[in-house]
């Protein structure tokens, strides 16, 4: 053999030996590195909050975060039912909310919680230029007084059910007057001790908490994993303890893991919004026609895995107050009917442009199903499909003729419609140009009455209403699932609306 | 030497600045409005003074030529600008995720080095035959695997099925050395096998046209070792082109690494620079394009300094 042959041969021996040795290494380090601390919870956010504004909405992920480190006068318990935080206990006459705060109560940074900071907090929400989630949903505070300083009355201009429920989210955090908004300082059960950009956030549980013996963990780690197949491989491997947003497709996968468990929960709704100004979908029949054209089943099937179900009714919680027969059946799937009506209405033929999105596979998967369901009626459906950003930006332009949508309301109160179906400016979120003067007062009337049974009245004339003038063709239930390892103990889903704050619960949580 | 190398340090320059400039503009024509898609993610229409009030925030109320000025005036000063997003320093976030993006790609170069040149060099010597047919074929398949494919594999097989290794993730070297480099372990060699073909390719193409040369036949004949001939004049003439495509590659996988950091989860560049575009995060996008184009066309200057080192020839 040549010099060169020998020396190829030594080169590639070394290197040979070389990655072997490597490799060996890796078999010896995993065993010794994954000795896991067991107490902390991990827990797998499905993105890293883009900011931490604790009255804007910047994303489910960032409702975790801020959850554990704000909150606010009220919130919601195991069984999402409206339970007290900060208010200890709290009295309603009408119009007139008398709340007590915990003597206990204190900042962060160790300073006692008054009724002023409560009055400056929504204050900050309500100012003039303010970006805050709730700005306009609070408006219906009149008046606020410090009746002692641990003792706070809100006056509302009108009654309004929904207001408790509104203050039992993450957007109404109470924070330090005297720190201000810099560096805003909270009352949450833990404290963010670390943060590596983009990664994930570590916590350390605030001694001072109002909760006695709360959080039962005192170290919590949320990690981003922007990619959903990723978050499952690291809940099977152990790397992490609880999951946001299972998707659909491994749901099965997690459910049928013995080591796993998948808490599922109905979450938002997929409907369908109109474009009113224009033709067809100006004709009320042509919009009825859609509602009766679309085999919902097939939805759930293609693009939820199953997952969910049909929504035949008002855009409402699974378990809504106002929920019975005559909001829940207001169509059917009659693709004879939708065709005599697409006749009568004279559009047989016609091209029609539906807006999604390439984005998201809910979406699109949605309207390749709807779209074969109305050709098979008459009519013709083009499909557009633009990136996220840019199909917010069309269809809050009113650029679309009909669009799919996916709705979510912020609290568990039927008030939740008006965004969806009452009049107001334009929005991607609700149809354009649509108005009924008849919905609005009804969802006026609905929005200020404290009794049940009449408010039940109330959404029941709304769904009447519905039924005929179809404002917004409602699709799907959808549901939401978080995936656990089995020694979690005390993680409560929440359901419909409050899925997105099972955050409040993460304080029960302990690893068995 | 010395004048050369100012007048492609000049160009660089001239060139980023440009590079920034076009995607500035570009940002702009993207349909979206980001005071809009940033207060958008609750779903609820904003109201419409609330859009008012961030967009003079931004500074997007401003004329565009103004913001273009101002933006190359807070560049004079080596501000980036502020995130759209959470109000962070741009320049800061870069500094964060920039040297992860920057360690993966440099792990990856040297394990594609390492594993492409030697093979192509032995593809080379030995034309025709069976090593040299094997190594082709193997070339071949892993430059046609779309990189998320073989990412998603490489999880399944080695988090999922084996637990060797944690499924994805990122750990600071300040924090864990050992996990670190565990975990950029498998991103780097995900990207690596792509890029070791080709590295593999272009050695192979380079060595075997050197070999026919009269210098190596003169070499030989004149005594050298077999050693020595490889070293001073197979792989010196040979490595030049070599070099060329390794320095493209790398600046391409600055921007393009995206998919391999999300299947991973490694929080670097590309990952910040998709998410900053979904959310129409301008000075994050522009800040992000800037320092890549930059980095892209430094990378470039010294894989030209490297071509002259290696032949003279081209120092003329």
């Amino acid at each position: 053999m040549t010099e060169f042959q020998h020396a190829s041969l030594l080169l590639s021996r070394r290197v040979f030996l070389a990655a072997s040795g490597a490799a060996l290494g890796t078999l010896v380090l995993p065993n010794v590195l994954r000795a896991q601390d067991a107490t902390v919870l991990k827990y797998a956010l499905s993105a890293y909050p883009p900011g931490l504004d604790p009255f804007r909405h910047e994303g489910a992920a960032a409702n975790a975060v801020k959850l554990q480190i704000f909150r606010g006068l009220l919130g919601l318990d195991a069984e999402g039912k409206v339970a007290s935080e900060l208010a200890e206990t709290w009295e309603e006459t009408g119009t007139d909310y008398t709340f007590h705060i915990r003597k206990n109560a204190v900042f962060q940074n160790g300073e006692p919680v008054t009724a002023a900071d409560v009055i400056w907090s929504i204050e900050q929400i309500l100012k003039e230029g303010s970006t805050a989630y709730f700005v306009e949903d609070l408006k219906v505070i009149s008046k606020m007084t410090a009746i002692d300083d641990k003792t706070v009355k809100i006056t509302l201009s009108a009654p309004t059910p929904a207001f408790t429920k509104l203050l039992a989210t993450p957007y109404v955090p109470i924070l330090s007057a005297k720190a201000g908004m810099e560096k805003p300082v909270g009352v949450g059960p833990y404290k963010i001790a670390a943060s590596e950009e983009g990664v994930s956030i570590d916590f350390e549980a605030f001694e001072g908490y109002y909760k006695e013996g709360f959080p039962k963990t005192k170290k919590l780690k949320m990690i981003a994993y922007k990619d959903e197949s990723l978050r499952v491989a690291a809940l099977e491997s152990g790397d992490v303890d609880i999951i946001e947003y299972v998707p659909w497709q491994s749901m099965g996968k997690v459910e049928n893991e013995p080591s796993l468990v998948l808490q599922e929960t109905t979450g938002p709704n997929m409907v369908i919004n109109f474009n009113v100004e224009q033709a067809p979908f100006n004709d009320a029949r042509v919009r009825q026609a859609v509602a009766y054209a679309i085999k919902r089943e097939d939805i759930v099937a293609a693009a939820f895995y199953g997952r969910g179900k049909p929504l035949f009714g008002l855009p409402l919680d699974e378990n809504s107050e106002v929920a019975s027969d005559k909001t829940k059946n207001l169509w059917s799937y009659d693709p004879d009917k939708a065709r005599a009506l697409i006749k009568e209405a004279g559009v047989e033929g016609k091209t029609v442009k539906l807006l999604s999105s390439s984005t998201y596979s809910m979406h699109q998967d949605t309207s390749l199903v709807v779209q074969q369901h109305l050709n098979a009626i008459g009519l013709v459906v083009e499909l557009d499909l633009p990136e996220w950003g840019a199909r917010v930006a069309q269809g809050n332009k009113g650029q679309y003729q009909f669009a799919i949508n996916g709705t979510s309301t912020a609290i568990n109160d039927p008030d939740g419609l008006t965004a969806m179906i009452g009049s107001g400016a334009a929005t991607y979120k609700r149809s354009f140009g649509y108005s009924n003067p008849k919905l609005d007062d009804l969802l006026t009337e609905g929005r200020h009455e404290m009794d049940p049974a009449k408010r039940k009245a109330t959404y029941e004339a709304v769904a009447e209403v519905v039924q005929q003038d179809v404002p917004l063709c409602p699709l799907t239930f959808r549901t939401q699932g978080f995936g656990l390892r089995k020694t979690v103990q005390g993680f409560h889903t929440l359901v419909g609306s409050s899925s997105g704050y099972t955050g409040f619960g993460l304080e029960d949580v302990m690893l068995g | 030497m010395l004048s050369y190398i100012i007048k492609r340090t000049l160009t660089a320059v001239l060139l980023s600045v440009a590079v920034a400039s076009i995607v500035f503009l570009a940002l702009f024509l993207v349909p979206g409005d980001p005071a809009e898609v940033l207060l958008s993610t609750g779903g609820v229409e904003p109201p419409a003074e609330a859009v008012r009030a961030l967009r003079v925030e931004l500074g997007l109320d401003q004329p565009v030529l103004w913001q273009y000025f101002s933006f190359l005036g807070d560049l004079l000063k080596g501000d980036l600008g502020q995130s759209f997003s959470n109000g962070e320093a741009v320049l800061s976030t870069i500094l964060v995720r920039l040297p992860r993006t920057l360690e993966l790609i440099f792990a990856a170069t040297v394990v594609s080095l390492i594993v492409g040149i030697p093979s192509g060099m032995i593809a080379a010597m030995r034309q025709g035959e069976t090593i040299d047919r094997v190594l082709s074929f193997a070339a071949s398949i892993a430059m046609s695997l779309p990189i998320f494919v073989i990412g998603t594999a490489m999880v399944y097989v080695f988090a999922q099925k084996f637990r060797l290794v944690p499924a994805g993730g990122y750990v600071a070297f300040s924090q864990d050395p050992a996990q670190h480099l565990l975990l950029l372990l498998m991103p780097a060699i995900a990207i690596s096998i792509g890029f070791s073909a080709t590295i593999f390719r272009m050695s192979r193409a380079t060595v075997a046209a050197v070999l026919t040369k009269d210098w190596v036949r003169t070499a030989r004949s004149k005594g050298i070792n077999e050693r020595q001939v490889m070293i001073w004049h197979i792989v010196r003439n040979a490595l030049g082109p070599v070099a060329t495509v390794v320095g493209l590659q790398m600046g391409n996988l600055l921007g393009g690494s995206v998919l391999v950091e999300y299947v991973f989860n490694w929080p670097g560049l590309s990952g910040y620079l998709v998410t900053a575009i979904e959310n129409r995060d301008y000075p994050g996008v522009r800040g992000t394009v800037l320092i890549v184009a930059t980095l892209f066309i430094l990378i470039n200057l010294v894989v030209d300094m490297i071509y002259m080192i290696l032949d003279p020839r081209v120092r003329s």
